[in-house]
């Protein structure tokens, strides 16, 4: 029985190309009634057919919360979720929002102090004052 | 009220009693014995021994002093002939049914259902069998019959009490309908005033008849053609006059006490109305309206024709039809934004996108992922409430935690 080789699905590109975007899910709350989601109505009629159209990954949901200021929430695939409430702003102020929704990781806000961040663990490893030669005081 | 007899004299204040409530409570039997004859008081009886007399119920008067109601017959002497009662009683029979025939026949007709004459059940004296043993009580029987309620039933009412409002029941709320209609108010107004000039009486001649709303005779009357002036008051030629008034004339006064047919709605359809709308110059809608009894016939009218009131307080800021029309056609209700993004099919063409035309409540989310029926079934095996507290008050440890 000579050996198959297994199909190559996808073309390795060294990591390159693999990215996902972290929001899986965007709901948009608005009321009929209120001034306040004036904007987002409008944001709705006009902006977001374009944006879910070019977004083809994200879900979009679009449900009424009657009496209640108009708010986006994203949802990110690590579970956690993130709301941004958009009273009173104009439709390109709320796209601007969504955007910054979409590219956000979903992880907590965080000082960055380094420039370079990385997961992996050191290569030389933890220090250990009980390791080594010592130090001489 | 009734009123108490005045005191003539101070022997009947002495005959009746210190306070009225004193006399309220005086069983009945005793107050008809209460009467004083007129003519005792005139004797010169002393006043204690009057009081004496009354009271021990002695004292005989032809005034009643207390009740109108009139004294029972005198007792019947015991050696009265049997027979002679027997037919006493059958002649007050006798002129009982008469009466109520006569007053049967003095009833007016009517279309109300009134109910049957009452039987009554022969009393237990006249029953011949001797084995019944009457009733002593009423409790547990079954009551058959009776008038309680009777009125409350529809159908015991006639056609003829039926409200029969002057106004449509049902109102016009098409834009072009309602304009159609305005229209024909205005022309059959501008013919009235034409011919009885401000005399707000002679107005009163249209009454509801159901020709009004058939299509042949809107488009009849509404296309008159309507001549605006300089001073924008409203005039129609002669022959379109005496056209309008003879349509008119067919309306007159209903006779007393006849039945009000019940206004159906215009026999036009809103895309005929609108088609017969684009046929006219908007011109007519600069007509004046200020003159009081053709404003008061036109508002009138159009209640009649389209079941829409037109509140005075707007009524006193319209000078011309356009502003009459404003009040009267409103703008249709705006839609909703999940309507609106379905009826012009925005957003449900992409597939990643999901439109709720109400708010997604918790139990939606649950039911979205399939968790809504355990945890259904797991609060109803726990005795919880399903959907609200059912009087469960908010959670008491958590102050207990807190320290609250």
């Amino acid at each position: 029985m000579g050996v198959k080789a297994v199909h190559r699905i996808t073309t390795g590109r060294n990591g390159l190309g693999a990215f996902i975007l972290q929001c899986k899910k965007m709901d948009f709350h608005y009321c009929d009634w209120a001034g306040s989601s004036k904007g987002m109505n409008g944001f709705i009629k006009s902006i977001l057919p374009k944006f879910a159209a070019a977004h083809p990954q994200i879900e979009f949901t679009v449900s009424p919360r009657p009496s209640k200021h108009p708010v986006i929430i994203g949802h990110y695939i690590n579970g956690r979720d993130k709301a941004i409430c958009v009273r009173n702003l104009e439709p390109l102020q709320i796209l601007k929002k969504v955007e910054l929704l979409r590219d956000a990781s979903g992880e907590k806000l965080k000082k960055v102090t380094k420039p370079v961040q990385s997961i992996n663990e050191s290569v030389r490893g933890i220090w250990s004052p009980y390791h080594g030669n010592g130090m001489r005081v | 009220m009734r009123r108490l007899p005045r005191l003539g004299s101070s022997a009947t204040v002495a005959a009746l009693p210190m306070s009225s409530t004193a006399c309220l409570r005086t069983p009945a039997a005793s107050l008809f014995k209460c009467e004083i004859a007129l003519t005792s008081a005139t004797q010169p009886h002393s006043v204690p021994r009057q009081r004496h007399q009354v009271w021990a119920n002695r004292f005989q008067s032809q005034r009643r002093c207390l009740s109108s109601a009139p004294p029972p017959p005198a007792s019947t002497p015991e050696k009265a002939v049997d027979g002679a009662s027997d037919v006493d009683t059958q002649n007050i029979q006798l002129s009982a049914s008469q009466s109520r025939r006569r007053l049967r026949a003095r009833l007016p007709k009517t279309d109300l259902t009134i109910p049957r004459k009452q039987r009554t059940v022969p009393r237990p004296a006249d029953i011949p069998d001797a084995e019944y043993v009457p009733a002593e009580s009423g409790l547990g029987l079954e009551e058959v019959g009776g008038l309680e309620g009777w009125w409350d039933n529809p159908a015991h009412w006639g056609p003829s009490k039926n409200y029969v409002g002057f106004g449509l029941q049902e109102k016009v709320m098409d834009a072009a309908l309602l304009q159609v209609l305005a229209r024909k108010a205005l022309v059959e107004a501008i013919a009235l005033k034409d011919k009885f000039e401000s005399k707000i009486k002679n107005y009163r001649r249209v009454d509801p008849t159901p020709a009004e709303f058939r299509m042949a005779e809107l488009v009849r009357i509404s296309s008159k053609e309507i001549l605006v002036a300089e001073d924008g008051s409203p005039t129609m030629a002669q022959h379109d006059v005496y056209k309008t008034l003879k349509a008119l004339s067919h309306r007159l006064p209903v006779a007393e006490g006849e039945v009000l047919p019940k206004p159906v709605g215009p026999e036009m359809t809103p895309e005929e109305a609108k088609e017969l709308l684009e046929s006219w110059d908007r011109n007519w809608k600069a007509a004046s309206i200020e003159d009081p009894a053709l404003r008061f016939y036109l508002v009138k009218r159009i209640q009649r024709l389209t079941g829409h009131v037109i509140p005075d307080a707007k009524l006193v800021g319209v000078r011309h039809m356009g502003g009459l029309l404003s009040v009267l056609v409103k703008p249709p209700k705006a839609l909703k934004l999940a309507e609106l993004i379905t009826t012009k099919s925005l957003l449900p063409t992409l597939p990643n996108v999901k439109i709720y035309p109400r708010r997604v409540t918790p139990v939606d989310k649950e039911k979205m992922v399939g968790r809504w029926k355990l945890i259904q079934k797991e609060l109803q095996e726990r005795g919880l409430p399903v959907v609200g507290t059912e009087g469960y008050g908010a959670a008491v440890e958590k102050k207990w935690v807190t320290g609250n």
